[in-house]
């Protein structure tokens, strides 16, 4: 977006009222309430999609902010859900019972911040061998260790990871100030994991907006200007890669109670790659924009199985949806949703301006223009474009 | 019996001399296969700086194509390699004309989004045209013979992979060293701007780069078809196998296709023996060695 | 088509089940609300209406193993047109609702709630593998809705969960297909019967389902008291999809072994056995027993290149020499339909969804503990022949089917002949593997 174009954009939100901080509250005004308004299954994928946008935002840390693109965050999901499910299994019960009727929430607690413990003394070393290395090197080199964790886990060392059949998760209920507390039942597990998601997205957004942040993007725009002006490129990009596998291990370890179970599959490249799926789907410039490629993402598996014709074949359906977007939406779904919020803020101005006729002649106007911008650029595709420098 | 266990341990005892040999061999037919679908990876990748992930997925159509024209089409093996090669080659100049191309000016990342949304597209297309379940293949009839060698007896079949890889790989090597199109992709691989400047077409050459490298992954495809059950999720196991070869050898170097497809081979027929499950890790842990002490790759850096 | 059923099905809306739901009844607060989103408005569209039975199908339908998932449907889908044309189930029709697994647990978790809270499934039939039925297993028992397991088969699903560290048995979890405790039965005795093998190892694929055969295996010979030798070290576990074995057939006979427990299955199998046979495999092992060897889509894509004379297990054999007649009429109009020998996976889909309509019928009603009342010690007959549903451990108390691969010119494929199917009662099993293997194992019969 250009300077112009922001400036533009600001001055209308703010003649409209639709400021970023009042659809910030809308937002969150509607996931507070969502379990009463939505049905049972839209929790259960919205919590899904809670833990796919912490995921791929995390990612983004590195890849948006830093130019790293990571193909092993598998390892830190399934890391921090393995960390979780095996402190659940082998150390839970030697807690003592004296913490009453609360210890299982404590249990949990405790074995949370292990997971994200062991994680973040995994990413240390993990991260210090990977930055060395550039581009299609640091993607390759991340593929290798989160594959590593893969045949690992696989190989089930001393049964400690249970082979192919995985772990179950299942949480208990707990005694709160005299009420039991169904910690695994849908509706309180949807705030607690409501909870975690705003805080650590809250988190990450203080990062990337703080001067820690602004080093960051100086690295991914010019790394060697960045290390000209005396920034220790790869040490600071050994911090993002050890705060971004925090954050996604949290991400794993929400996951794992509402799925029940940690299994193989969750350190397995495919699950990487849903991170940069979503990332480079919804546009990684912005810091929304892995959130949009996360919902999006969730979402078009979802509606596809809503229609069974396109269950049946549901990976042409997504293959071909896959390829729609990534062809025609360039500055990925975040910039067609920012553009399409736009619009309507246009439409809400003519009609400030010139009541319902306003409207339509706006809409008449850009829709026409838009088809014909549509129009040259099939052409233009048809005949095939010239190459241009990337 | 008693007849029967003296010939057994007879067999054994011959079998267990005869170790080393036999086991370079079948590493050696390992990776020969493996080779041509690294090479045409790391083809598309020098020239073109894309990283195909649905490489795996034209292998696969090259093994169902190379299984249809032998068993049902013609009846013919030679003709399957040769139509596997053609077919997947087209396939890959549509990916690349039709759509890789219209993005070329976007991030890297976004052609590589866009080669993974294929892998769906392709996998659905190869169930409808060839159902589910297993296909096999038999060996053509010429090379339906064992060989001895060195005091122990291979396939024909084997022998022909490993002589053909050999050949493949001398051939592009004269090819780009000595023929014009050779310095041509050399130069557009090396600086494409420059290379437009001076009358390339840069578009063209892109297209029959990917071309070359989606055949020799059909080809690939259709010669793995004699020596495995077909299934339509062969191009997922094959792909990341692809991936660490041409990083231990090189991204771009076809030399370094060869000599990393020949270890993992080796690793996959020796590791099995040393520790269990070494096949599967093993090659693993060689490409993060080679990334940590040799990031460019065996023989990166220019080819 | 998505509006049609929208408006079909919203007839009853949010009453099925005694699912507990939230303080307000979310259905109908979004009914009245009004569909204002294209989300809420599909999504509301659940419930079963009268006159329908809704069978949620989860399955394998993509991937390597999508044969597995199409051959369920096959089944299931002649049985669904039977019961529709005799009248239904109670008088309601059967609707069948497939969804991919896509061999992934967390992705069948998905799948299997959005049957169940969207779309107002009833019952369930599947799944393809035995990690995925393990961690549905939980589920199911959470949702409350019966589920009968027609191929994965882990011991572990049908024993009840208290019993076993690893055991997820539960109220609603149900099996009709042959287990692997059953099946390894079955291989033991092969073993005694049929071999003089007395050193044995295996080769199997790097999952539960490999070393769990093997100490099955293991466990039986061991409770039969046949004092087998095992060769643990030349036990070989290739990953699934492995794309070349002869380094692992190397590794089997480096011991030489006599007897090779072979429980690779599918494309795997496939790949083996063209690779064994360029090897010296066949010479030095003299009695290598197939688990899945007699597995349709292990012998159909074989076609005479199947090795003759080899012992080969399978879960459901189409083709005994003395066929009942509802296995002939099954088997025929398979054959008509698909021009192919229905798999075990058919059968077990097929009798799966006749199961549950006695059940249903017997229980009067389509009430889910009432269902599950009436599957505990149910007896039942389909294509395989009789059996009973033990009412402890929900597991049917089908034969183990084991022959010898002969190759039959007419069919153009490898049958068993002679066929041996080896069926035995519950309490032989357990007592046998409590011997052999001293608990630690349980049969889950």
């Amino acid at each position: 977006m250009s300077l112009r174009e922001r400036t533009a954009e600001s001055v209308a939100s703010a003649r409209t009222g639709w400021t970023k901080a009042r659809i910030l509250a809308i937002t969150l005004a509607f996931l507070l309430v969502a379990p009463f308004v939505l049905p049972e299954f839209q929790v259960f994928v919205l919590i899904e999609v809670f833990v796919f946008v912490l995921f791929a935002t995390s990612f983004n840390l590195l890849y948006g902010y830093t130019g790293l693109l990571s193909f092993g965050h598998a390892l830190f999901y399934a890391g921090g859900a393995y960390g979780l499910a095996i402190f659940l299994r082998d150390i839970g019960p030697l807690l003592p019972a004296a913490l009453g009727g609360v210890s299982p929430l404590v249990v949990f607690g405790f074995a949370g911040v292990a997971g994200v413990i062991a994680i973040t003394l995994v990413a240390i070393p993990v991260g210090y061998l990977s930055v060395q290395l550039e581009e299609i090197y640091f993607a390759m080199i991340t593929l290798a260790f989160g594959m590593g964790l893969y045949t690992v886990v696989l190989q089930n060392p001393g049964g400690l990871t249970n082979g192919s059949e995985g772990i179950l998760v299942l949480l208990g209920s707990a005694d709160v100030l005299g009420l039991t507390v169904q910690l695994g039942s849908r509706t309180t597990y949807y705030y607690f994991v409501l909870a975690v998601f705003l805080l650590s997205m809250y988190a990450l957004w203080r990062i990337v907006v703080s001067p820690f942040g602004a080093v960051c993007k100086s690295i991914r725009e010019n790394p060697e200007r960045a290390e000209a002006i005396g920034i220790n490129v790869t040490r600071h990009q050994w911090l993002t890669f050890i705060l971004s596998a925090m954050f996604t291990a949290i991400a794993g370890i929400l996951m794992a109670p509402h799925h029940n179970i940690v299994s193989p599959e969750m350190a397995y490249w495919e699950t990487s790659a849903v991170a940069v799926v979503s990332a480079v789907l919804g546009g990684p410039s912005v810091f929304l924009g892995p959130a949009f490629g996360a919902i999006a993402f969730r979402y078009l598996r979802w509606i596809i199985t809503r229609v069974p014709a396109l269950e049946a074949h549901w990976e042409l359906a997504f293959g071909i949806l896959l390829i729609v977007v990534i062809l025609f939406l360039n500055k990925g779904v975040s910039g067609g949703v920012y553009s399409f919020a736009g619009w309507l803020r246009r439409v809400e101005l003519a009609y400030n301006s010139d009541g319902l006729e306003g409207v339509r002649n706006y809409i008449r106007e850009s829709v026409q223009g838009k088809l014909s911008a549509m129009v040259s650029t099939t052409t233009r595709y048809l005949k095939g474009t010239r190459i241009e420098g990337n | 019996m008693a007849d029967g266990r003296r010939v057994c341990n007879a067999s054994v005892v011959y079998l267990l001399e005869t170790i080393p040999i036999r086991e370079i061999f079948i590493g050696l037919s390992i990776g020969s296969r493996l080779f041509l679908i690294a090479l045409g990876l790391s083809l598309i990748f020098g020239v073109l700086g894309v990283l195909n992930f649905a490489h795996g997925a034209l292998y696969m159509i090259g093994a169902f194509i190379g299984m249809s024209f032998t068993t049902e089409l013609v009846g013919n093996f030679w003709i399957g390699l040769l139509a596997a090669g053609l077919t997947v080659g087209l396939i890959g100049v549509v990916i690349e004309s039709g759509f890789i191309r219209r993005i070329y000016d976007r991030p890297k990342l976004d052609q590589l989004i866009l080669t993974f949304a294929f892998i769906f597209v392709i996998n659905e297309l190869v169930l409808l045209t060839w159902g589910t379940g297993t296909k096999t293949t038999p060996t053509p009839q010429l090379l339906d013979f064992d060989v001895a060698l060195l005091g122990a007896s291979f396939t024909a079949y084997r022998v022909f992979l490993i002589l053909l890889s050999g050949t493949v790989m001398i051939t592009l090597w004269l090819v780009l060293q000595r023929t014009f199109v050779g310095r041509v992709v050399r130069a557009t691989s090396t600086d494409r701007d420059m290379s437009a400047l001076l009358g390339v077409n840069v578009p063209r050459v892109y297209t029959g780069v990917f071309f070359v490298g989606s055949a020799l992954t059909g080809i690939g495809g259709a010669l793995a078809a004699p020596i495995q059950g077909i299934t339509p999720g062969i191009g997922n196991q094959v792909i990341i196998q692809a991936f660490i070869i041409v990083v231990i050898g090189g991204l771009g170097s076809f030399v370094g296709a060869f000599a990393g497809a020949m270890i993992i081979g080796l690793i996959n027929s020796f590791g099995v023996l040393v520790i269990a499950g070494g096949d599967v890790f093993l090659p693993f842990l060689v490409m993060l060695l080679v990334l940590i002490f040799r990031p460019t790759g065996l023989f990166g850096g220019g080819s | 088509m998505m509006s049609s059923d929208c408006t079909r099905n919203s007839s009853e809306i949010g009453s099925q089940n005694s699912r507990p739901l939230s303080s307000i009844d979310r259905r109908n607060f979004l009914k009245t609300a009004g569909a204002g989103l294209g989300v809420t408005a599909i999504a509301g569209c659940s419930g079963s209406e009268d006159g329908v039975l809704t069978f949620g199908c989860p399955y394998v339908q993509s991937g390597f193993a999508a044969n597995y998932g199409e051959s369920a449907q096959f089944g299931l889908e002649m049985a669904q047109e039977e019961i529709n044309a005799n009248g239904g189930i109670n008088g309601q029709d059967v609707e069948l609702l497939f969804r991919d697994t896509e061999l992934s647990s967390q992705t069948a978790i998905q799948q299997v709630r959005s049957l169940i809270e969207e779309d107002g499934a009833d019952f369930l039939i599947g799944v393809d593998s035995s990690g995925v039925s393990l961690q549905l297993a939980p589920v199911v028992k959470e949702l409350q809705v019966p589920w009968v397991c027609t191929h994965a088969s882990t011991p572990f699903l049908t024993v009840p969960e208290d019993d076993h560290e690893q055991a997820v048995g539960n109220d609603y979890t149900f099996r009709n297909s042959c287990s692997l405790s059953q099946n390894h039965y079955g291989a033991a005795v092969t073993a005694r019967d049929q071999t003089d093998a007395e050193r044995w190892t295996m080769i199997g694929p790097n999952y539960a389902y490999g070393t769990q055969s093997y100490e099955y295996f293991k466990g039986f010979t061991q409770g039969m008291g046949l004092g087998y030798e095992f060769l643990d070290d030349s036990v070989t576990l290739p990953d699934l999809g492995t794309d070349d074995f002869t380094p692992q057939i190397r590794r089997v006979l480096e011991n030489d072994p006599e007897g090779v427990l072979i429980s690779l299955w599918g494309g795997d199998l496939i790949t083996f056995l063209g690779q064994a046979q360029n090897t010296e495999f066949f010479d030095v092992v003299d009695a290598p027993l197939m688990m899945l060897g007699a597995a349709t889509d292990v012998l159909n894509p074989m076609g005479d290149t199947m090795p003759d004379g080899l012992w080969a297990g399978t879960r459901y054999w189409a083709l005994p020499n003395e066929s009942s007649e509802a296995n002939q009429t099954f088997v025929q109009k398979f054959l008509d339909q698909h021009d192919k020998i229905p798999s075990y996976n058919a059968e077990g889909a097929y009798r799966g969804l006749y199961l549950f309509k006695k059940a249903i019928e017997a229980a009067g009603s389509s009430n889910a503990d009432d269902v599950v009342g009436s599957l505990e010690g149910i007896q039942h007959s389909g294509p395989v022949g009789e059996y009973t549903v033990d009412s402890d451990s929900h597991q049917a108390g089908v034969p183990s089917s084991w022959g010898k691969t002969s190759y039959s010119e007419e069919r153009g494929v490898s049958v068993l002949e002679p066929f041996d199917p080896v069926d035995t009662s519950p309490d032989t099993l357990n007592s046998l593997l409590e011997e052999g293997t001293g608990g630690r194992w349980p049969a889950g019969l």
